[in-house]
């Protein structure tokens, strides 16, 4: 790609300790979740409490998202529809973004995770999948055609999320070897080193 | 006791019956289910503290499902009774009539961890670990043979 004229480089700081703390544990809770809910034990008290932790990690995203550091600010990553276009019109090219922080596409799928995780949550609190055992803690105070649904939109809900984390890992994957731009490594020292132009 | 007369006044006539029409077959079987959560509901919540324990309704409760328990209820899941048949009338899976030896065994696992809660009623502690049990062997069915 870039031959000629090595350019000058910089390092920046860009995901907080408290954001990539929340990633990996996400990752780790979020493994254990699902693991547990597609093929765990039949008394599910380990999944409660790993969507518990979830559901923890989750809140203080939430938080995070408008009192913490720059990047981690979703009003730093919510684009409108002209961004967006704007930047898919770049992401075939085989450069990398240098993008500091969440791209506009990139941010849309961390509110589509972010939403989606509090579905589950939500769903899993509210299920009574009626073997009187494994009954979210929230279903006796909703309808009992809530908690039935709920059953229903937690297993839909689910699959989603792998769908949608699959993606997610896929489109780390296609800026690492097709833009040969690195974004793991900064969401591990929370370091990236960019071009200066 | 009673609810297990009830129980059986219902539901034995019902599989007895070979020629009964498909609806019929599945309301008496889902009428096993409930008498099945009836007790459950007893059960349930003294396990998990939302309710004190009260040795003497746990082992009217544990009774019942070690009686229920021994039902034979097969007869009720008639051929053409499947979500595939009737629709949303059951949440009963194509798969009981294709897996069969495998439902059995989930089955089975319910007959036993029933039969072994009269005992298990007697004190509070091992009422807790039976109802695990149990419920778990209705979760460990419907994974696979109840529609979501
Ligand atoms: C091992 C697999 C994974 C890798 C390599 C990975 C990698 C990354 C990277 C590099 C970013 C930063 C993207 C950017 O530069 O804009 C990121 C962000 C994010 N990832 Fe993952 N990820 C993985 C798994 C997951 C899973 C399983 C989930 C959810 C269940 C998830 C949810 C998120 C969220 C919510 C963000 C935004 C973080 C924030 O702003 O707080 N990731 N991921
Ligand atoms: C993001 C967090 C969570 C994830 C990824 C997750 C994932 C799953 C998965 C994959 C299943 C199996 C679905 C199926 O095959 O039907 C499941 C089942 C279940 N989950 Fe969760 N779950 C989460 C949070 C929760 C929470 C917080 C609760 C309750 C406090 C909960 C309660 C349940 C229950 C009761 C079931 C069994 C449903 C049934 O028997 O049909 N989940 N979950």
């Amino acid at each position: 790609m870039r031959d000629t004229t090595s350019p000058k480089t910089r390092v920046i700081k860009v995901w907080d300790p408290v954001v990539r703390s929340f990633h990996w544990l996400l990752v780790l809770a979020f493994a254990g979740a699902w693991g547990l809910g597609e093929w765990g034990p039949n008394q599910m008290t380990w999944h409660f409490y790993f969507g518990y932790v979830i559901a923890g990690l989750v809140g203080v995203r939430l938080i995070w998202g408008f009192v913490g550091t720059r990047n981690a600010r979703f009003t730093s990553f919510l684009f409108g529809p002209g961004k967006v276009v704007a930047y898919l019109r770049h992401l075939p090219s085989r450069d990398p973004s240098h993008w500091i922080g969440h791209n506009p596409m990139g941010g849309w799928s961390v509110f589509l995770m972010l939403a989606l995780l509090i579905a589950q949550v939500a769903t899993g609190m509210m299920s009574d999948p009626k073997d009187y055992i494994n009954v979210g803690p929230l279903a006796q105070y909703v309808p009992s055609d809530i908690s039935d649904l709920s059953v229903k939109l937690h297993h839909i809900l689910s699959t989603l999320l792998l769908i949608v984390v699959g993606m997610h890992i896929a489109a780390i994957l296609f800026y690492r070897r097709w833009k040969g731009e690195n974004l793991v490594t900064p969401m591990i020292t929370g370091k990236k080193v960019i071009e200066e132009d | 006791m009673r609810k297990t007369l009830l129980a059986l006044c219902f539901v034995l006539p019902a599989g007895m019956v070979a020629a009964q029409s498909p609806e019929d077959a599945v309301k008496a079987r889902q009428g096993y289910f409930d008498l099945l959560g009836a007790q459950m509901a007893v059960l349930a919540p003294m396990a998990q503290g939302k309710m004190d324990f009260d040795a003497a309704k746990a082992k009217v409760a544990a009774d019942n499902l070690a009686a229920l328990a021994k039902v034979d209820v097969s007869p009720l899941f008639v051929p053409g009774t499947s979500t595939d048949d009737l629709g949303d009338a059951t949440r009963a899976l194509p798969a009981i009539w294709e897996k069969g030896d495998d439902f059995m065994a989930k089955a089975t696992a319910m007959h036993e961890a029933a039969a072994a809660m009269p005992e298990a009623a007697g004190s509070l502690e091992t009422l807790q670990v039976a109802v695990g049990q149990l419920g778990g062997s209705c979760k460990g069915c419907h994974d696979n043979f109840r529609a979501k």
